[in-house]
């Protein structure tokens, strides 16, 4: 089992403006080329001037994945022809990027080589009428993304399995929105090129894998793909494959008639940037704290479990975001960490929701855990009120409040009853059989409605059998 | 109405009624048509000539190259591939015109995109030198300076340069053609060539008329990122200072008369007394980088121009067919752009393709730009000692264009080697009429270090003076 | 760099131009690239003294242009000019067959 895997990760960069004009960036629900003007669109005479800020936040990721920063940059056109191409060049950066060789620690200790860092222009985006490259007959074109800020990052293949992609992808998306240069949401936010190989095996590489969950189906299919084309053939061949969101699977990119050839040349509409050790200086000097720092600070001043820090802030800035404006409304970070790494995340990812994505305020979730510690709510009900409210967004304060836990001598007055309609289960029970009382358990928390704590409902059962047993004993 | 110099029309032009505006500009057009039909100097005319404001240009016709854009003016390049291109933006030497009351005349014939030196690989029809319709203009702003020469009413041309498309129709001509120095100019609506290259400059009937519009068109823009910010001069102002104690070097390769037609060079050289007499001196001084210069600038040009022009495919604009799904993209790409483009196009687009490949691209392409940082330096030193370097314009006289057709494409680059050296190292140039050899005219060129225009000017108007050319 | 361009190589120049050569442009390409890139080779000349030159990509020293990150509204029909129209899209051939 010795896979390698490596990354070539497209970022959008969520500057107001495209990379070499005015036009909006990720603007939303607009008309299908709306967002245009002669630069993106390529027009005879129009001359790309570039995004200020695209290129500070190109240094900001560089400095956050630990690379060194280049001190003169130049943009390069990279020639070839496609419908999406507004000038069929995309403007890039190619010798020197912003930054090169860089790393990004994961939790077992390794440290992901990161080979570059570069800015660049997305291309447009093309429709399939039949959402099938293979079977459209034409291609629809729309140049709003055409010009967008891209950042790629680039990995040595230093991963050895999805587990650790995925962790990576995860810190590194956090890293991005702790920056404050990245939007999750945004449409094709994220994008990969994932490369492959197995041991013995020759690189194989998945193009434009869009979004985080798609580059694990892609890794997970390619290494079974691979694993089992080793068995049969004793080989695996040097490809590119394309694949499928529909299918999940991988398929062999027709092989072009010939080798596209890039003939990379400097772009001359625009000079040199030079970035001067003080900018870098600059430009670090006011990073916001990122993730890793982010975590001690957790660990320190909230006195709460590494474990729980970094799912914290490290499955993304929000979730980080929203502990710390709970925290503002009850003062307990242990009792909130450990629910919203639990509970409030497994309702999230079970919706493949962000928290910013829901309706869940901090005041309320707060008060709802505030409630379960002074033993005002049940757990259990506690839970199902956190699935409610992501799952819906309904305001759930007056559910917490109208909530009456039930108190002991209520559960003990159903359990007898429950008690002695069961006396089988009693007896069984007596015999050793401890898990024989389940069932009456069961039933008194249905009844109940969750409103009893299920520790405290088995507590009174098992002691008013053991009570009754020494009054028939005497 | 008797032709004026625009210096005379310049002195009653603010004073000018609405109705003698009108005859102005009525009989630019009509004569325009006539030059046309007579040399066919124009791809386009314009039918809505309009002044916009009464600036210091007001009432002077501007024709422009033909790959200057010009917002709702058909602008082609000189090419079929953008036939019926249609510009929705002014290219910003075009807002600066109009600003100063100009009016675009219409827009003048090419080699297309600027693909040659002798305004015969055109699209269109090839335009004819004034001095003899037999001969060419010069390319390739042949028809800016084909216009320039035949105007009897007051016009001024905007014209371009890559390597040499200002100097050599000036020079084939007679008319005086400026090249700035790289950045001086936005391109900012220039339909690119090659875009480290290329240079949008002034051709006129005279040295004031060339400098003038100059000083209209120049600036910094912040659509272009490789114009220059600079105190404007004036070069109206300083034109006419003397040039007592200016040292001139001549650079006796461009001289050599195993390239140079030797009645050329020798027409030049005998020129160069009048330097003496206005009090300049002159030395002659060796440049052997120059041999390397042609081979260098061909590659970088070719290289970028073939990026520039991969952006015609059929698509958005330009040539385009009806949507025939049997054909992918690249092939309707293929067969629109072997369709629309000429011979030299194709010529240059293949071999610029060559010269970036990997495996040739740091053979050729690279090479090239380290050549231009070495000729760079060789013209630094020079102007170190030197206010400006004196060559022919071009070769030779302007050739037959049936004998230039039939040409060798190696042959007519080798046309551009004394215009090369300075238009690949972004050097300033002026080009103006001294002699005539076999009753053609011929220009000698004025090399400046960069930024150094007004001194070039100054020097071209002070020979301009005691030369009596015509 | 002594190169000889033959058939294979003009082949794949008039692929990656995009451009479908007839017969005869191949052919007369093919002999007037070959006398350029020959007359072209004078700069190897040169080699010596390049070593240690940093290429020129402007003929002046151009650097840091930048534009701020400020949004503009620009109006015009982006598809005036373009034939082939669906809604607003722009129709493509497709890329494979």
């Amino acid at each position: 089992m010795n896979e390698k895997i490596g990354l070539e990760i497209h970022v959008r960069l969520n500057t107001k403006t495209k990379l070499f004009c005015s036009d909006h960036n990720n603007i939303k629900n607009a008309k299908p080329n709306s967002n245009t003007c002669p630069v993106c669109m390529g027009f005879p005479g129009s001359k790309p001037v570039l995004n200020k800020e695209a290129v500070r936040y190109g240094v900001m990721i560089a400095l956050a994945l630990n690379c060194s920063i280049s001190s003169k940059i130049f943009f390069s056109r990279k020639t070839y022809f496609y419908p999406d191409m507004s000038k069929n060049y995309q403007i890039t950066q190619y010798e020197i990027p912003i930054g090169r060789e860089g790393y990004l620690e994961i939790s077992n200790g390794k440290r992901i080589r990161i080979r570059r860092v570069h800015i660049e222009e997305d291309p447009a985006k093309i429709l399939y009428p039949t959402n099938d490259l293979n079977t459209s007959e034409y291609l629809l074109v729309d140049y709003n993304r055409s010009g967008m800020p891209l950042s790629e990052i680039v990995t040595e293949p230093d991963f050895s399995d999805k587990e650790e992609v995925r962790e990576f992808m995860d810190k590194l998306i956090s890293i991005l929105e702790h920056l404050g240069v990245f939007d999750a949401q945004a449409d094709a936010a994220l994008r990969a090129d994932v490369n492959v190989s197995i041991e013995n095996g020759e690189r194989v590489e998945v193009k434009n894998v869009s979004g985080l969950e798609n580059i694990e189906r892609a890794i997970t299919y390619e290494i079974i793909r691979q694993r089992s084309a080793y068995r049969l053939n004793g080989r695996v061949e040097r490809e590119t494959r394309h694949f499928s969101e529909v299918s999940g699977t991988t398929t062999k990119l027709r092989a072009k008639e010939f080798e596209e050839d890039y003939g990379y040349i400097f772009d001359p509409d625009l000079p040199i940037v030079k970035l001067s050790d003080e900018l870098i200086e600059k430009i670090k000097s006011e990073l916001p704290e990122l993730p890793d720092k982010r975590i001690e600070r957790f660990i320190r001043s909230y006195k709460i479990e590494k474990s729980f820090a970094s799912i914290l802030v490290n499955k993304d800035k929000q979730l980080a975001d929203f502990f710390e404006e709970s925290l503002k409304y009850y003062n307990n970070p242990e009792s909130l960490a450990k629910w919203i790494t639990t509970f409030l995340l497994k309702s999230l990812n079970w919706h493949k929701l962000r928290i910013n994505q829901t309706h869940v305020k901090p005041e309320v979730f707060a008060l709802l855990i505030r409630s379960v510690d002074e033993n005002k709510i049940s757990d259990a009900y506690a839970k199902d009120l956190i699935k409610i409210y992501v799952d819906t967004g309904k305001d759930i304060t007056d559910m917490i409040k109208s909530y009456n836990a039930i108190n002991k001598e209520d559960i003990e007055k159903i359990a007898r009853r429950y008690i002695e309609s069961n006396m089988k289960a009693v007896s069984e029970y007596k015999k050793g059989n401890i898990r024989a009382i389940d069932f009456i358990i069961g039933s008194i928390l249905k009844e109940t409605k969750k409103r009893a704590d299920p520790k405290l409902v088995k507590e009174i059962v098992i002691d008013l059998i053991d009570k009754e047993e020494a009054s028939v004993a005497q | 109405m008797i032709l004026l110099t625009i210096e005379s029309f310049l002195e009653r032009n603010q004073n000018l009624k609405r109705e003698e505006l009108d005859d102005i500009i009525a009989r630019a057009k009509e004569r325009s048509l006539l030059i046309d039909k007579e040399y066919d100097a124009f791809i386009t005319l314009n039918d809505n000539l309009a002044v916009e404001s009464k600036g210091i240009l007001y009432g002077v016709a501007i024709s422009v190259k033909d790959n200057i854009c010009t917002k709702g003016l058909r602008t082609t390049a000189g090419s079929r591939i953008l036939e019926s291109y249609i510009p929705p933006f002014d290219a910003t030497v075009i807002e600066k015109v109009k600003r100063a009351g100009g009016f675009i005349i219409g827009k003048t014939a090419m080699d297309e995109f600027g693909f040659g030196s002798f305004s015969i690989n055109c699209a269109y029809k090839i335009p004819k030198n004034p001095n003899d319709k037999e001969r060419v203009t010069g390319g390739s702003s042949g028809g800016a300076a084909a216009v320039t020469k035949a105007a009897d009413f007051p016009h001024i041309a905007i014209a371009q340069s890559t390597g040499g498309s200002i100097t050599a129709p000036a020079a084939f001509t007679g008319t005086v053609g400026i090249t700035p120095t790289y950045g001086r100019v936005s391109r900012y609506g220039l339909i690119d060539y090659s875009n480290s290259m290329d240079k949008i400059g002034t051709i006129g009937k005279d040295v004031f008329d060339a400098a003038l519009l100059l000083q209209i068109i120049q600036g910094y823009d912040p659509r272009d990122s490789t114009s220059i910010k600079l105190n404007e001069e004036s070069y109206i102002d300083s034109m006419n200072k003397e040039i007592k104690g200016f040292k001139i070097a001549i650079p006796k390769e461009y001289y050599d008369y195993n390239y140079v037609d030797k009645r050329v060079a020798d027409k030049i050289m005998d020129s160069l007394s009048k330097l003496e007499e206005l009090g300049a001196s002159f030395d002659i001084i060796s440049m052997p980088m120059y041999k390397y210069a042609i081979s260098a600038y061909y590659i970088v040009a070719i290289s970028e121009a073939s990026t520039n022009l991969a952006r015609y495919s059929g698509l958005r604009y330009g040539l385009q067919k009806q949507l025939d799904s049997s054909l992918t993209f690249d092939e309707y790409a293929s067969i629109i752009r072997e369709q629309g483009f000429g011979e030299e196009a194709k010529r240059r687009i293949i071999l610029g393709t060559f010269a970036r490949m990997s495996g040739y691209r740091d053979a050729f392409y690279l090479k090239a730009l380290k050549i231009r940082k070495l000729l760079i330096d060789d013209y630094k030193r020079v102007f170190s000692r030197y206010d400006a370097i004196i060559t022919p314009s071009m070769p030779v006289i302007a050739p037959k264009i049936k004998d230039a057709l039939s040409m060798e494409p190696l042959k007519v680059y080798g046309m551009d080697i004394m215009t090369v050296g300075p238009n690949f190292t972004g050097m300033p140039t002026i080009s103006i009429p001294v002699a005539r050899v076999e009753g053609m005219p011929i220009g000698m060129q004025i090399v400046g270090d960069h930024f150094n225009e007004a001194k070039i000017i100054r020097i071209a108007r002070n020979l301009e003076k005691v030369l009596n050319y015509e | 760099m002594k190169i000889l361009i033959d058939d294979a190589l003009i082949d794949k120049l008039a692929k990656l131009s995009r451009i479908a050569l007839t017969e005869d442009e191949k052919k007369l390409f093919k002999e007037q690239l070959n006398a350029v890139i020959d007359a072209f080779n004078i700069i190897d000349e040169l080699d010596n003294q390049i070593k240690d030159i940093e290429p020129a990509f402007h003929p002046i020293e151009i650097a840091d242009r930048f534009r701020d990150d400020i949004p503009e509204e620009y109006s015009w029909n982006p598809l005036e000019q373009n034939l082939n129209n669906e809604n607003d899209y722009i129709k493509a051939n497709r890329t494979v067959r």
